[in-house]
């Protein structure tokens, strides 16, 4: 670890600077300042804001209000190349590079020596083995980046990042597919990045690795920032705390568990999928709202998407009301009377050119007619009905979901699977990227569903709505179930303890009395 | 209103040309406008259900003269009145084995339909040993295209209309066209709405290869015989493209509708159609088809982007 206390040069900073998409603010007047020489993790939650603020630092994103000083210098980058002008190079999660090009030709990549636009191979060649010495990954120049590791290709990107001289290096969630000595080796480089006088902008949820790794701790949660504290005063409960705020219940509706007898709809027995998932066991009754958190990457998705057919297990059962049922795609899912609400709603919920009527009843075109013609009359009557349900504002079924806010298209979604609804609801992600008060409107939803009998699976990357909503929480973490909760032990800080995989002691001495 | 731009060039084009064109406006050359074209209006009609369904079919020229080359064969070696009915089926069959291939070999149209369209092109050699099949002695075999079972309307018009209303009807009012649409606009989130994509796209290329081997048994009918290379056959696939973009059907899928590519055609049609009135040099008239086509395009792209 680099002593705070020796005199840090300020590299770059943030004034007050705002990003809003649309009606979503992902930051708000945030202000922070890197120092070179020192790593500076960014903490909080999925969408505290801290993707969008590394991206910023690297010119990926533009900010929507404030300023950027480099050198004390007002600066503002329009694209990431100019940024890297300024010595800022950004690693991001999936590694950006072409797979068709070699290592060498990638770590060079719009930065060629060429004369008159012709490459000069040898030239490139001297250039990377220079590099290549002064960070001895034992990368092979000539292999295709196709095919290489995770953590090989993010070692491609940090030599690019040198190669550019880069004085800063915004890495975001570099470790989430490292292995746990991949991971150790990375933090290595970092921390050899950083006596080199540069400077390491961490973005990551893995709040362990962070403690160990960084000089400086900014903590943001819902695109604000909390506080930015030196290594000195850091711990994981005071990161745990500041990421999830004091008061994270919000005004959630009133939870009604279903009796002790309402009967088991959906089972999952040692389900497993690659190395996403390794082997989970879950049940939801009737009735009931379970939730399956973990941080992105823990293999929640994964099993959703086994569930509702869109992937096949490698082993394992799911059960529908205690028989075993084989799904192998999505249309016998479906059939067997399972919905689902998917994560990305404009990639793999809707099409955003068809009307709202034609993506409501998309799953079930065919109940509105025979002979394969729909009777249009009848299912606008029905899909208005509906959508006036879910609340979808203004009312207009014939216009494209395209022209609806990110809240009104989640509810197209939801008014779905309530033309012929399932016995058993898969949610992943059911509010993200949606306004207050659309999400306070399909918690209402969610609740109001479980009522009616139907058995919710509910993903979700927002604690507050995993504690607000659900029955019971499994947590899962790298691909293995890694604690259940019920009842009064469903708590935030709980929750995300074990989704981080930190123990705390004085908890377990509080909630066992 | 762009949306809307090819209905105001079709209706603007017909007018000018009314007032400029000696003989324009007349029954006998609006009719045999249509007549002439109905080749490419079927294969378009069709081709606006594979686009939409987000692909592309390439081997529907081959599947114009292979057809026509079966219906000639089978009507000289077989049956005249299986003729017809003959070369329907080896259209619709070899759109199937397009379908299945795509879907099971999950290989994009162009590829696998351009290939085809070079094995077909290969069989029509082969069957004919590159000789024309003569078969006009046969009525049940030219009475599609030389007859008119409402007089004054050769039988292809006819054609036209049935088949568009046909597929527009099945486009816009049943399930399966629901589907083409959601398939094309997007694939996965169709599949996970428990939409069959590959079932929908097989049924798409079906249809495809049944309209390209109307068309062709159009021609063949018409000429009462049987050749491999039938000059209308090589630029066929791409003249059906053309068609449907100009119309505003969107070339990336998901968007679209049969009325437009009947406009398209007809824009094409008109332009050919006038400059062959007003003594325009032949040269000119693809030029400005071509620029058409890019305007269409263009206009579309820009009226996307607002």
């Amino acid at each position: 670890m680099t002593a705070e206390g020796t005199k840090a040069q300020p590299y770059i900073e943030l004034r007050n600077v705002s990003k809003r998409y649309g009606a979503t603010r992902a930051l708000e007047d945030v202000s922070v300042r890197v120092d070179s020489g020192l790593v500076h993790a960014l903490v909080g939650e999925n969408g505290a804001g801290k993707s969008t603020l590394g991206k910023m630092i690297g010119g990926i994103e533009t900010p929507s209000e404030g300023t950027i000083l480099l050198g004390g210098e007002p600066v503002s980058f329009r694209n990431p190349r100019q940024a890297l002008a300024a010595g800022i190079a950004v690693i991001q999660q999936e590694p950006a590079l072409v797979g068709s090009l070699t290592v060498a030709q990638n770590v060079v990549l719009g930065d060629e020596d060429a004369a008159y636009g012709v490459l000069r191979r040898r030239e490139a060649r001297r250039r990377f083995e220079e590099i290549a010495e002064r960070a001895p990954f034992g990368l092979d120049p000539d292999r295709e980046v196709e095919g290489l590791p995770i953590a090989e290709q993010q070692k491609v990107e940090i030599t690019r990042a040198l190669a550019r001289d880069a004085r800063l290096i915004v890495m975001d969630e570099p470790t989430s597919a490292l292995g746990r000595q991949e991971s150790e080796a990375l933090h290595e480089i970092v921390r050899q990045l950083c006596r080199e006088g540069r400077a390491v902008v961490y973005v990551s949820h893995f709040l362990e690795e962070i403690v160990e790794l960084a000089d400086r701790f900014t903590i943001l949660r819902n695109g604000r920032l909390i506080e930015t504290i030196g290594s000195a005063r850091v711990s994981i409960p005071r990161l745990v705390k500041g990421m999830l705020g004091e008061a994270t219940v919000l005004d959630m509706p009133e939870k009604a568990a279903p009796g002790p007898d309402a009967p088991v709809r959906l089972g999952l027995k040692g389900l497993r999928r690659g190395k996403a998932v390794k082997s989970v066991d879950l049940e939801v009754r009737a009735g009931e709202i379970v939730a399956l958190a973990g941080l992105v990457g823990s293999g929640r998705t994964e099993v959703a998407r086994m569930v509702v057919g869109a992937d096949r297990p490698d082993g394992g059962s799911i059960e529908l009301d205690g028989e075993p049922v084989t799904i192998s795609n999505p249309r016998q899912a479906i059939r067997a009377g399972i919905g689902f609400v998917p994560e990305d709603r404009g990639e793999q919920g809707l099409l955003l050119d068809l009307s709202q009527r034609m993506n409501v009843t998309l799953p079930h075109v065919n109940s509105f007619g025979r002979a394969g013609v729909p009777n249009v009359r009848n299912e606008k009557k029905v899909v208005l009905d509906l959508l006036g349900e879910v609340g979808v504002d203004p009312l207009r079924p014939e216009r494209s979901v395209r022209e609806l806010s990110g809240g009104n298209q989640q509810k197209v979604l939801f008014a779905r699977w309530l033309i012929q609804t399932p016995s058993v609801l898969v949610l992943d992600e059911p509010t993200r990227g949606v306004d207050i008060g659309a999400k306070w409107t399909i918690y209402n939803l969610i609740v109001d569903l479980a009522r009616r009998g139907l058995a919710i699976l509910l993903i979700s990357s927002e604690i507050e709505e995993v504690v607000g909503l659900a029955h019971r929480v499994v947590v899962m973490r790298r691909g293995e179930q890694a604690g259940v909760f019920e009842g009064e032990e469903i708590q935030a800080d709980r929750v995300m303890h074990s989704a981080l995989g930190v123990e705390v002691e004085e908890q377990e001495g509080i909630d066992r009395s | 209103m762009l949306d809307y731009g090819i209905v105001g060039a079709v209706v603007g084009l017909f007018l000018v040309l009314s007032f400029t064109a000696p003989n324009f406006a007349t029954f006998d050359n609006l009719v045999n406008l249509l007549d002439q074209n109905a080749f490419l209006a079927v294969t378009a009609f069709a081709a606006t259900l594979v686009i939409i369904a987000g692909g592309f079919d390439l081997s529907v020229g081959a599947i114009f003269a292979f057809a026509g080359v079966i219906a000639a064969w089978t009507a000289v070696h077989v049956s005249p009145e299986l003729a017809l009915l003959a070369g329907l089926a080896t259209g619709a069959l070899v759109g199937l084995v397009n379908g299945i291939l795509i879907t099971g070999l999950r290989v994009h149209s162009f590829l696998i339909t351009l290939a085809m369209g070079i094995i077909l092109t290969g069989l029509s050699l082969a069957v004919t040993g590159g000789q024309l099949i003569n078969a006009n002695e046969y009525a049940s075999f030219t009475w599609l295209g030389q007859e008119e079972l409402i007089p004054e309307i050769p039988n292809p018009i006819l054609v036209i209309v049935v088949s568009g209303l046909l597929l527009g009807f099945l486009l816009k009012n049943t399930t399966y066209g629901r589907y083409v649409y959601a398939v094309g606009g997007n694939a996965i989130a169709a599949r996970l709405a428990g939409v069959r994509v590959n079932y929908v796209l097989i049924i798409t290329f079906v249809i495809s290869g049944l309209m390209a081997a109307m068309a062709g048994l159009i021609e063949v009918s018409r000429n009462g015989t049987g050749q491999a290379d039938p000059g209308n056959a090589s630029g066929l696939a791409l003249d059906a493209i053309a068609a449907v973009v100009i119309g505003g059907t969107s070339i990336m899928g998901g968007r679209g509708a049969i009325w437009r590519t009947a406009l398209g055609v007809l824009l094409l049609a008109l332009i050919e159609n006038g400059f062959n009135l007003l003594g325009v040099a032949p040269e000119w008239r693809s030029i400005v088809s071509g620029v058409v086509i890019i305007a269409a395009v263009g206009l579309n792209a820009l009226g996307g982007r607002k």
